[in-house]
């Protein structure tokens, strides 16, 4: 029950700067007219208590007086709990106590008018009155009502002749007034009905009265509450400006009205949404025959019928997304969500939530269009290696000498160019053009065809004035020149993804299989005479590598297969080739394509788990396999990895037992190599009939090599297949395996 | 979300007939198609919506409509008889001919499968009002 005084504003008089003092900051800074409304109630407190206790003073009419003063007090005890008490200190409440008090007041004055008798029965709802007057605004007019009952009591009493009850006349009262201020307190039984007529009169007015001075605090109240609700709505907007929404809300007339965000002017493009019709903001210039148009036209007709229990079924009805400004640069994309407003059971508004997605939707598009292009751009790539890559190699290095050559003959800095030097730098970038129209490299040609357009420039007056500066275009033709240099390069890169050779698809050229067949065959029957030298043993070599094919040749093929096997088996998988230019010699490279397809499968059937599966266990449940080829002295050495289950080494024995075959411990993977051993429960198209990994092994071994197995239970499983000769040394599991 | 409903697509071109049926029943639609509605009027039974080309060769779009209506009337269906056109203008003046509205941009299916979502919306909305 402390007061917290605030400071007064600069410039305010003393007595002003009395009652802001006595009014808590925070009341005082949510009502600017505080001041105005405090002085008012003091005003009329003051005049209410001074005419009361004047005319007690004077001892005239005491009663009536005494009453007023009594009113008056307890409209004071109001303000001052309404300005003391921090629980008052609400703007209802003051509005209350202001109400109170004026009508405090003008019950003085009617008293004074009226005389003893009005004050008798007038004395009796005003209590109420004032309880009434705090509860709330609305029970004020029940103590009008109150009030006009009385009055129109006094006339039924003016009618019948009646006369005051006795009750009020009891001796204990009346020995009260007449020994405390010796007036006469009441009438006496049988007064003069002129009495009741000047009664009614006064009363009329002071009613009157009443009713003027509560008007003008209900107003004022009124006015308080449309303030209160204006800054609420400020905040509102403030709240949905943060939102970053377009937020607005409609009425039944489809009409905005109440607040809007910020962000609704943005997306819709107006200065102001009030009054505004929905159709306009969320369909601008659409057809008539518009079916989304038309459906949520129909939404709207329905909309405020719909009891807000179904409102659900009604939210699903609107289009969740929308275009404004369809088809043309403008154009905004917006996620549309609906909100009802419901008013005594009934919808009442709707609130739209509009998100702008324009920039997510651009960029989402312009991914899309990126990766078409890409696949395009692939597409185009493999039917190239498809039709012959050697000529496309041979493009992309002529293009990418005659770009140094431009560079060269341009120059380092701008200076002066003849006509036949202008036409050879023009025929620089049309042959490059021509070269990229082509093989439909659209990005080259362009770069090109601007570099032809700025050397187009030079040729007037290089062939008018017999030579020209390039200094109003070097810098173009410069940056052009590459660009062009860069754009080679990114197809270059495209050319080496796209072949399952690698980078090694570079340096291949195509030679007939037979000659080099021949010509090993040739190395080693000299090699076996008498021309066995270090240079005899270098051409063997030379031969061999001739013969060899890059790895990705037979890893390629699997590129495709192995999201489709896993789809089959309902998994998931991605696959990884490495080493795609290392050379696998002509005896294994005939093998190994079927060789890896069965591994493959089988770490796809055994050891790749089910996506569930993977997640339960922790797992990324997207598996992977991967095949790497890392040359070898006596080789290339050959990784087959999966990081699903491992070998299930229990049921690889306990099947080892059934077949009657032993097997050392440790070396349970040595089953899954033997003929007719399968742990798959059922026989499909991709695994369990036991006999493919069994024929692996008998290919590797007819080539040469041999296949060696390291698993790890629940992370995964290496095959290495390295040549017969090479240094045996321990798998080392990868990283992907021990990451877990 | 798979949307449900029946949709007749009238059209003369097979090719077109195919492609909007595959685009439709990929939304989630039972989408049936003819070349000759006239005599398969029988199809609309249980069609929620009609999706018409007003220009086929040896019919009037016109007289196609009226008898698909009388035919549906007789079933007491009240299916929805949308326009299919490339033609604005055309679409402008559905009304005029007695179609319940228009697809006006034939050819794009995208956009004709966020339109058919928009007519089975109305058909939601009418259905309620009826209760």
């Amino acid at each position: 029950m402390t007061t917290q005084a605030a400071a007064a504003p600069e410039g305010t008089n003393k007595f002003d700067a009395f009652i802001l003092g006595r009014l808590n900051p925070e009341f005082r800074a949510g009502s600017p007219d505080v001041l105005r409304r405090a002085k008012t109630a003091a005003l009329f407190m003051v005049l209410a208590i001074a005419i009361a206790y004047f005319f007690t003073a004077l001892n005239i009419k005491f009663q009536n007086y005494m009453g007023a003063a009594i009113e008056g007090s307890i409209a004071t005890v109001g303000v001052f709990l309404c300005w003391y008490f921090p629980n008052f200190r609400s703007l209802e409440v003051v509005g209350h106590i202001e109400a109170a008090l004026m009508t405090g007041a003008l019950i003085a004055a009617s008293y004074f008018v009226g005389g003893i008798d009005g004050a008798a029965l007038r004395f009796l709802p005003t209590i109420p009155m004032i309880a009434l007057l705090l509860a709330g605004p609305r029970a004020a007019w029940v103590w009008l009502g109150v009030n006009a009952l009385c009055t129109l009591a006094m006339f039924k009493l003016d009618e019948h002749g009646a006369q005051l009850p006795e009750s009020f006349h009891t001796p204990e009262a009346m020995q009260w007034w007449t020994t405390w201020k010796g007036a006469t307190p009441l009438p006496a039984p049988g007064f003069k009905p002129e009495k009741w007529r000047e009664l009614k009169m006064s009363d009329t007015i002071g009613a009157m009265a009443m009713a003027l001075a509560l008007t003008s605090v209900f107003e004022a109240l009124k006015n308080e509450a449309l303030r209160m609700v204006e800054q609420k709505n400020q905040e509102l907007a403030q709240l949905f400006d943060n939102m970053r929404q377009a937020i607005f809300t409609f009425g039944k007339d489809n009409r905005v009205t109440g607040q809007y965000s910020g962000q609704a002017k943005k997306v819709f493009r107006a200065e102001e949404l009030d009054g505004a019709h929905v159709l306009d903001l969320l369909f601008p210039n659409a057809p008539d025959y518009d079916p989304e148009f038309m459906a949520f036209k129909e939404w709207l007709n329905v909309v405020f019928t719909t009891s807000p229990e179904h409102w659900d079924s009604m939210a699903e009805m609107v289009p969740g997304e929308r275009v404004l400004n369809e088809f043309t640069d403008d154009e905004v994309f917006l996620s549309v969500e609906v909100r009802p407003i419901v008013k005594s059971g009934a919808i009442d508004r709707v609130m739209v939530l509009a998100t702008d997605e324009t920039e997510k939707v651009k960029l989402a598009r312009e991914a899309a269009e990126r990766e078409a292009e890409h696949n395009k751009e692939m597409a185009a790539m493999k039917k190239l290696l498809s039709g012959g890559a050697q000529l496309f190699i041979a493009f992309m290095q002529s293009a990418t000498d005659r770009l140094e050559a431009f560079e060269h003959d341009l120059g380092a800095a701008p200076r002066l160019v003849n006509a036949a030097e202008v036409e050879v730098l023009f025929q620089h970038a049309h042959t490059v053009k021509g070269e990229a129209k082509a093989f439909e490299l659209v990005d080259l040609e362009d770069i090109c065809h601007e570099l032809e357009e700025k050397l187009d420039d030079l040729r007037g007056p290089a062939a008018e004035h017999g030579s020209t500066s390039t200094e109003v275009c070097f810098h173009e033709i410069a940056d052009g020149i590459a660009k062009a240099h860069g754009e080679i390069q990114k197809v270059r890169q495209r050319f080496i993804d796209a072949s399952p050779l690698g980078e090694a698809v570079l340096k291949q050229t195509t030679v007939n299989r037979d000659d080099v067949g021949e010509l090993e065959e040739e190395v080693r029957a000299l090699l076996e005479g008498e021309l066995d030298s270090p240079r005899a043993r270098r051409i063997q070599k030379l031969a061999q590598r001739l013969a060899s094919r890059p790895f990705g040749e037979s890893a390629g093929r699997l590129q495709d297969g192995v999201p489709a096997w896993a789809a089959q088996l309902e998994k998931r998988a991605n696959f990884i080739v490495d080493g795609k230019e290392v050379l696998v010699p002509p005896q294994l490279a005939r093998v190994l394509s079927g060789c890896l397809t069965h591994m493959v499968r089988n770490c796809l059937a055994h050891g790749i788990e089910t996506p569930e599966k993977r997640e339960a266990l922790g797992k990324d449940p997207v598996g992977m396999i991967k095949l790497t080829c890392l040359p070898g002295s006596a080789g290339p050495n050959i990784l087959i990895e999966d990081d699903g289950a491992g070998l299930n080494t229990e049921r690889l024995r306990a099947k080892a037992s059934e077949m009657g075959i032993d097997v050392k411990p440790g070396r349970e993977w040595e089953l899954i190599f033997a003929s007719g051993m399968s742990t798959a429960d059922k026989v499909d198209d991709i695994s369990g009939r036991g006999v493919g990994m069994a024929a692996v092994k008998s290919d590797l071994e007819g080539a040469g090599f041999e296949v060696d197995v390291h698993t790890s239970p629940g992370q995964g499983t290496i095959f290495l297949i390295r040549h017969k000769g090479a240094t045996k040394r321990t798998i080392q599991p990868p990283a992907f395996l021990s990451r877990s | 979300m798979a949307e449900t409903g029946r949709i007749l697509v009238i059209d003369d071109s097979i090719t077109l007939l195919s492609k909007v049926k595959e685009r439709l029943s990929k939304d989630g639609y039972e989408v049936l198609t003819t070349t000759n509605a006239v005599a398969n009027t029988a199809l609309l039974k249980g069609v929620d919506l009609c999706i018409i080309d007003f220009h086929m060769p040896g019919y009037d779009g016109a007289q196609v409509l009226q008898a698909l209506k009388k035919a549906a009337q007789q079933m007491g269906n009240e299916a929805l008889m949308y326009l299919h056109t490339t033609d604005q203008a055309e679409a402008a003046g559905y009304k005029k001919h007695g179609f319940d509205g228009a697809f006006a941009m034939k050819g794009n299916f995208d956009a004709l499968s966020k339109q058919v979502q928009a007519a089975f919306r109305m058909i939601k909305l009418r259905k309620m009002q009826k209760g």
